[in-house]
């Protein structure tokens, strides 16, 4: 009866929420603060009930519990134990469970890490957050109950996706979701700030870290989808602009416009408007992302009729959050602090138009997702809207972006001038034309790829220049000064890695037969041939190749074509990795003979990309910690 | 039956919330004023909303698609409103087996066990050949001992198959009686059986052949 006390642990997270939001509002606005002050108990509760919900239901997948729906649909004896527990979020109920948790414990950290806040304003964020949890878990308890009982339980379970069964994506969706539900803290402030109307700069002091946090989770779960799709999927690709990928990268491009809106407003109390907006807007796509992802509108249209409750309460739930921020915001436009005045050429102006080209970035990117969602809702037919659009619109929209980025922190605030900019940073602009230069005539003439290393030493440049002065001038090197650089230098290391792989890499195509050898990129790739393989829940071929340089070995791989309990074949590729370059094998179909189907990779500094993501990550993650954030407990 | 746990988990989230409640009120510059509250009566408030929210809500959400069969209890009628009248409606019409039948079904939805045995039971005198109702009864048996079968749901299922030879239901359940006694031979027979008389689109194909397999193996 164990499942039984998850769903009313459910429940009673529920009511939890519901009381988190009308207990504490009464208090507030009728001063009685013993009402008010129980908000802390109420999420503490609210994270309690929860927890407990996620442990019984991991409890019912390590057990094999197949009388559970959820279990029996997604998990067997025969996995093995680190599956039996991501399986939790393998499909649509579990990862709403997930979301839920991870808000509980994101309003839980917010509670414990914010107690120098004024306890008021501490409360109405969490009663925001008891709001969006009480939407969630009321949407998951009507729709999405992950503790439905089978009264028949099968005696095996069924297999859960092959696809799934990797470490990597493992670990995404958590890390993914903390990002996601991480913009709901930004999201609250804001609320409770307009809510309040007290919109001056000071809560902007109390939400930059936590925004950071999640951007940085974000980024990783970012990160960590992209490095699973390109060695699970067997495409050797890393980004599809696939609508599910473009979920995830809105939200990060609007938080990448917050985090440096919030700078600007806490230095100099400008764009707070945007900033409030930005906040709203994060939040939002996440929301949309959500609604995209889980209501089945994005494999078709016609996929969201067949479940209509899903999609109907998300849009829904949506339209309520977008439309009451959206409408308090308009409430209490006026009260909301006034930029102070700045020139044209000057730090804000460099950071408004970084701002409006990620949010730029960021539409360009919604309209290609929604377009044929929006097309086929028409009847207007099927149309899809693939890689040559995203990259033919949000690469220009970037490159000024990333050119800004390494501008920026060498204009003065308030007012500069750009001969006084030109004349500091001449040296530096005569080395990246120099390096390019060099470059051109000694290595490489693709344009592409001078474009990016151009864009990376221009970073680069900036970046040590910026480092050097300060440590000349002697000037007190702040975490979130170190933060900014490593985040800036890893999307110049990201550009750089991602435009050569993309210009430089070797897709080779081929039948091979035993003894029969691929020269490619100076590697020497020799087919040993294919032998029977069986592990826990699968069987299937592993293939031999022996690399050879030189002709000195560098490494065997072992690519994997891997049959599952379903029959669905799935593709494990073996690769060789390296800073320079990877090298890629997938083994496809059996062709007779003894001959097989053989993909061949050379992937030059793919590795840069990830690299970049980790490096913007930790950047994020060390302007946390930043002593000028009133990040403490309370002693 | 989870009545205890239930109770256990009302009464621990009502003790968290007063026992806050009652601490002493820390007023900070911040706060315009306090207005003190009658900490009895918001006790007793949040207390009693807790228990009976959370219970009516856990009646209103529990899942009604435990099974196929099951669907034909009303959705829209909560499982103890529906128990209610059919137990009101049977005291006039003892001989209905029909709705015994899905009193039991309903009484098992709600963890009255004993209740639900008695409903079927009493089914089970009145139309002793109800294949579908015998087939609920042995599920409900095997569910309520934790998937193991007793004697009483080895004869049940017995004597469907002797009713209805060609019931998948049936045959699947004597497989997996089989398989509980380690009875390998047997519960593959009546598996394959199974999966010869399962149409050829239905879903549950694949968990018999998975099934089979892993005996097999």
């Amino acid at each position: 009866m164990l499942i039984e006390v998850g769903h009313f642990a459910l429940i009673l997270a529920l009511v939890f929420s519901f009381l988190s939001v009308a207990l504490p509002s009464t208090g507030l606005y009728q001063n009685r603060i013993a009402l008010a002050q129980l908000t802390k108990p109420l999420i503490w509760g609210q994270f309690f009930w929860i927890l407990v919900a996620v442990f019984i239901l991991i409890n019912a997948f390590l057990t094999n519990d197949f009388s559970v729906r959820y279990v029996a649909e997604n998990s067997n004896t025969q996995l093995p134990t680190l599956y039996k527990v991501s399986a939790l979020w393998a499909a649509h109920e579990g990862s709403l469970l997930l979301w839920v948790f991870i808000l509980s414990f994101w309003s839980i950290a917010v509670s414990i890490f914010s107690k120098q806040m004024q306890s008021a304003f501490l409360n109405q964020i969490l009663v925001v957050f008891g709001f969006l949890s009480f939407g969630f878990l009321l949407f998951l308890l009507l729709t999405s109950n992950p503790f439905e009982r089978l009264l028949i339980p099968p005696i095996e379970g069924r297999e859960l996706n092959p696809l799934l069964q990797d470490f990597g994506l493992a670990v995404h969706p958590p890390m993914l979701y903390i990002g996601y539900v991480g913009l709901s803290v930004p999201f609250a402030f804001v609320i409770a700030s307009l809510i309040r109307g007290q919109l001056d700069s000071a809560w902007l002091q109390w939400a930059r870290p936590w925004t950071l946090i999640a951007w940085a989770f974000l980024t990783i779960g970012i990160i960590l989808g992209s490095w699973w799709a390109y060695y699970e999927l067997g495409w050797g690709g890393w980004w599809f602009w696939d609508p599910v990928e473009n979920a995830s990268f809105m939200p990060w491009l609007v938080a990448t416009a917050l985090i440096h809106s919030i700078s600007v407003c806490e230095k100099r109390g400008a764009f707070m408007q945007w900033t409030v907006l930005l906040a709203i807007g994060g939040f939002s796509l996440s929301l949309l992302g959500t609604f995209l992802v889980r209501s089945g509108v994005l494999t078709s249209v016609h996929a969201f009729t067949t479940d209509p409750a899903r999609g109907l309460f998300i849009l829904f739930f949506m339209f309520i959050v977008i439309g009451g921020s959206l409408g308090l915001y308009s409430w209490r436009f006026n009260l909301i602090q006034k930029s102070s005045r700045f020139d044209l050429f000057s730090r804000e102006t460099g950071l408004l138009i970084n701002n409006v080209l990620l949010v730029t970035a960021m539409l360009s990117v919604l309209l290609g997702t929604l377009y044929p969602l929006i097309f086929d809702t028409l009847n207007l037919g099927k149309i899809s809207v693939g890689a040559p659009y995203f990259n033919a619109v949000f690469i220009p929209i970037m490159i000024p972006a990333v050119l800004l980025l390494a501008l920026v922190p060498f204009m003065r605030w308030k007012k500069d001038s750009f001969a006084r900019v030109t004349s500091l940073l001449r040296v530096e602009w005569i080395g990246v034309l120099a390096l390019l230069f060099v470059v051109r005539i000694t290595i490489i003439d693709n344009y592409y790829v001078l474009l990016a290393f151009g864009i990376f030493s221009w970073i680069v440049l900036h970046a040590s220049s910026l480092f050097t002065k300060r440590l000349r001038n002697n000037t007190r090197m702040s975490f979130s000064f170190l933060g900014m650089l490593l985040a800036h230098i890893g999307i110049g290391v990201f550009i750089l890695g991602a435009t050569i792989t993309s210009q430089l890499g070797i897709e080779k195509d081929l039948k091979m037969n035993s003894g029969d050898s691929l020269l490619i990129a100076g590697y020497n790739f020799v087919f040993n041939g294919v032998s029977r393989h069986e592990k826990d829940n699968y069987r299937g071929f592993k293939g031999d190749l022996s690399v050879f340089r030189d002709n000195k070995e560098v490494v065997r791989l072992f690519p994997e074509k891997r049959y599952y309990q379903t029959g669905m074949p799935m593709t494990e590729a073996a690769i060789d990795p390296s800073l320079t370059r990877d090298l890629y094998v997938a083994l496809g179909e059996s062709l007779g003979d003894g001959a097989w189907s053989v993909r061949i990779y050379y992937k030059p500094m793919i590795r840069w990309v990830w690299l970049g993501g980790i490096l913007i990550a930790l950047g994020a993650l060390l302007s946390v910690i930043d002593r000028r954030y009133k990040f403490k407990v309370d002693s | 039956m989870v009545a205890w746990q239930f109770t256990l988990m009302i009464l621990l989230s009502s003790f968290l919330l007063v026992f806050f409640l009652y601490r002493p009120v820390k007023i900070t510059a911040h706060d315009d004023a306090n207005i003190p509250i009658n900490k009895m009566l918001w006790s007793v408030i949040i207390v009693i909303f807790i228990a009976i929210s959370s219970l009516l809500l856990y009646d209103q959400l529990k899942p009604t698609t435990l099974s196929e069969k099951s669907e034909d209890i009303q959705e829209f009628v909560s499982l103890s409103e529906s128990a209610i009248s059919l137990e009101a409606y049977l005291k006039n019409n003892p001989e209905d087996s029909e709705s015994w039948k899905m009193l039991g079904l309903a009484k098992f939805n709600l963890g009255e066990f004993s209740s639900s045995i008695e409903s079927f039971e009493k089914a089970m005198a009145i139309n002793p050949d109800d294949v579908e109702m015998l087939l609920q009864y042995a599920s409900v048996l095997i569910a309520m001992q934790d998937g193991n079968f007793v004697d009483k749901t080895k004869s049940i299922i017995e004597k469907v198959l002797k009713i209805d030879p060609q019931s998948i239901h049936a045959l699947y359940l004597s497989g997996v009686a089989a398989v509980n006694q380690s009875d390998i031979i047997a519960a593959k027979k009546f598996w394959q059986k199974a999966l010869y008389l399962m149409p050829e689109n239905d879903p549950d194909r694949e968990i018999l052949q998975q099934a089979i397999k892993m005996i097999s193996e």
